[in-house]
């Protein structure tokens, strides 16, 4: 059984840190304002912060700021924001150091396959250049690749993938979801894009100030003013999960059933049977009293209002709708003007149909 | 005399010279290295207090660190009561002091050229190599001596020609004892006391020549090596 547990205390430019957490297998982002004492952390957690008590525990191995130890023994890899790479050793150097020094680490997890990350990542054509003729993504790849190729028991990425296109970044999310699954490392994100923490997270931090505002799953996280406040209203969302039941190759769809309703996701994803999130924008969303049987969009889904939280300077509220049974529900996040409120005269505990066109999913809303 | 002659008469004044400067430099690796490390890693008050301190031979007169040196170096102090224990001579007037000496007042110019050269490579760098497992030695080997090989050059072209190049130290501490302290410099000064000006000419023209040349090869390979970390 994997339990890693960080204590951080104490002051630190400017910031009064009271950070505790206990991470489990899974991913989880680290998510705050610039300033947040975010990258602290990850200094705190991997000894280079010598200012803040901190207490690490990794699997029993108990890493305490005050006991003076080897920070180079800690098996932890942490991929720092912007690190260059080592200029006079070409990649394939730059990974194979990253391998030679990280055996001396006691880990008791099983040695990523560094080939297999560097087919992944697609920079097996890179390996005898050196890192100045590298474009800045490339460097991105390569250091990435250098950090998983380091033995460890919990792997700190500080925004990795803040250089990358789209279609690396996708290949970086789903090679870090692949790796947290198979060799069972918790991973730690520092990321500010809701794309990326909707897609690859399975628990979320806020941090403010150098403290835990709150944390919690995926879904739940969506929900809260806390992240809505970091990510902005304007993309502010939330998470519905779901299972997949039936496809259509033909006209390349993808049905799936949440709560008991049929949703339409353009493309083809994964197997029948699997689950599968999608996220739903709350500004994407239409509202309803009757039941539309001619409906102009392909997906409805069912529930009562929870909450109504209008905004104080703008025209809009904020409606949370819960849908399924009073045992299977989830939350929907959605956002409307005050105006429409008024004239669909929604009250608390309404039953509402909801309504959006399945071009809502673009790829990157589909997990 | 021809040119050849006088050169061979003062052999061993060219040898003894360049045997102090090769001796210096590879003191100032074990002795300065450490230091420059220390100044560019662990700034604090008292770090910047040793930063004056050992700048101090770049701003005071020669005859200064020579009068205190040889002051230090009389077999009443404690230094010197050392030294005649180890070797059973004493440092004033010796080769040995000389290297000492030579170390003193070399040592910034080791110094700084290497803590400015160490001070530019990224702390990022360094830590994700601790991260990785890197003990310090191999941070040392591995990453900042191939990093701040120019700094490297930097300080041995500079320590090794300013030794060449001191007099006053050298005269004041080594004095002119043939085989023992006569460097170049004070075998030029005494010809030019003795009125013998055509050896003195052969002497400057060969340092002139020779030192132009030092300068002149070790500055090549370091801007070919600028030129090829680029390409």
């Amino acid at each position: 059984m994997k339990s890693i547990s960080v204590e951080i205390n104490g002051n630190f430019s400017a910031l009064s840190f009271d950070f505790k957490h206990e991470f489990d297998s899974g991913i989880t982002t680290l998510l705050g304002h610039i300033g947040s004492g975010k990258s602290t952390i990850v200094d705190s957690i991997s000894g280079f912060n010598r200012q803040l008590k901190s207490i690490v525990n990794i699997n029993g191995n108990v890493f305490d700021s005050h006991i003076p130890s080897k920070i180079n023994l800690r098996p932890i890899s942490v991929m720092f924001q912007d690190t260059r790479l080592i200029p006079h050793m070409n990649v394939k150097e730059n990974i194979s150091f990253a391998l030679k020094k990280s055996k001396i680490k006691k880990t008791n997890s099983e040695s990523l396959d560094v080939e297999h990350i560097i087919q992944s990542l697609g920079i097996n054509e890179l390996l005898n250049k050196f890192p100045d003729q590298l474009s800045g993504g490339q460097k991105q790849l390569v250091n990435l690749c250098r950090t998983l190729a380091i033995k460890s028991d919990f792997i700190i990425l500080d925004e990795p993938m803040s250089s990358l296109d789209i279609k690396n970044k996708a290949t970086v999310l789903s090679l870090l979801k692949e790796i947290n699954k198979k060799y069972e490392i918790p991973i730690l994100i520092i990321s500010h894009s809701v794309e990326e923490i909707a897609q690859i997270s399975d628990n979320v931090i806020i941090l403010e100030k150098g403290k835990i505002v709150t944390c919690g799953n995926l879904s739940q996280i969506f929900l809260v003013k806390e992240f809505t406040n970091i990510v902005g209203k304007f993309e502010s969302s939330s998470i519905l999960e779901g299972v997949i039941f039936e496809k259509n190759l033909s006209l390349n769809i993808t049905k799936i059933l949440i709560s008991g309703f049929e949703i339409v996701l353009p493309g083809d994803f994964k197997k029948i049977g699997e689950k599968i999130r999608v996220r739903i924008r709350a500004r994407d969303v239409l509202i309803s009293k009757n039941i539309n049987s001619d409906s102009i969009t392909e997906n409805q889904l069912f529930g009562n209002v929870q909450k109504i939280k209008g905004e104080d300077d703008t025209a809009f509220s904020e409606l949370i709708i819960k849908i399924g049974n009073s045992q299977d529900f989830q939350l929907l996040l959605i956002r409307i003007t005050k105006y429409q409120l008024e004239k669909l005269k929604i009250k608390k505990d309404d039953k509402i149909y909801i309504l959006f066109k399945s071009t809502s999913f673009d790829r990157q809303a589909i997990i | 005399m021809t040119v050849f002659e006088i050169l061979t008469a003062e052999l061993p004044a060219i040898i003894l010279t360049l045997k102090l400067s090769l001796i210096t430099c590879f003191f100032l690796f074990l002795v300065g290295t450490p230091l420059a490390l220390l100044l560019a890693y662990k700034k604090n008050k008292f770090n910047t207090f040793l930063e004056s301190i050992f700048t101090l031979p770049l701003v005071l007169p020669s005859t200064v660190i020579g009068f205190y040196l040889l002051v230090f170096f009389n077999p009443d102090t404690i230094l010197g009561k050392f030294f005649i224990l180890l070797t059973g001579e004493q440092l004033a007037f010796t080769f040995q002091g000389l290297v000492l000496a030579s170390i003193i007042y070399s040592l910034p110019f080791w110094i700084q050229p290497l803590q400015n050269s160490i001070e530019k490579v990224d702390k990022r760098l360094i830590q994700a190599c601790t991260n990785m497992g890197s003990s310090k030695s191999s941070i040392f080997f591995e990453i900042l001596l191939p990093m701040c090989k120019k700094g490297f050059l930097t300080s041995f072209i500079l320590s090794f020609a300013h030794t060449i190049g001191e007099f006053g130290i050298v005269l004041m501490v080594g004095g002119n004892i043939d085989g023992q302290t006569r460097v170049l410099s004070i075998s030029i000064y005494d010809n030019v006391e003795q009125l013998s000006y055509q050896n003195a000419h052969v002497l400057s023209l060969f340092l002139i020549l020779f030192s132009t040349f030092v300068l002149f090869v070790i500055y090549f390979i370091n801007n070919k090596n600028a030129i090829g970390l680029k390409s």
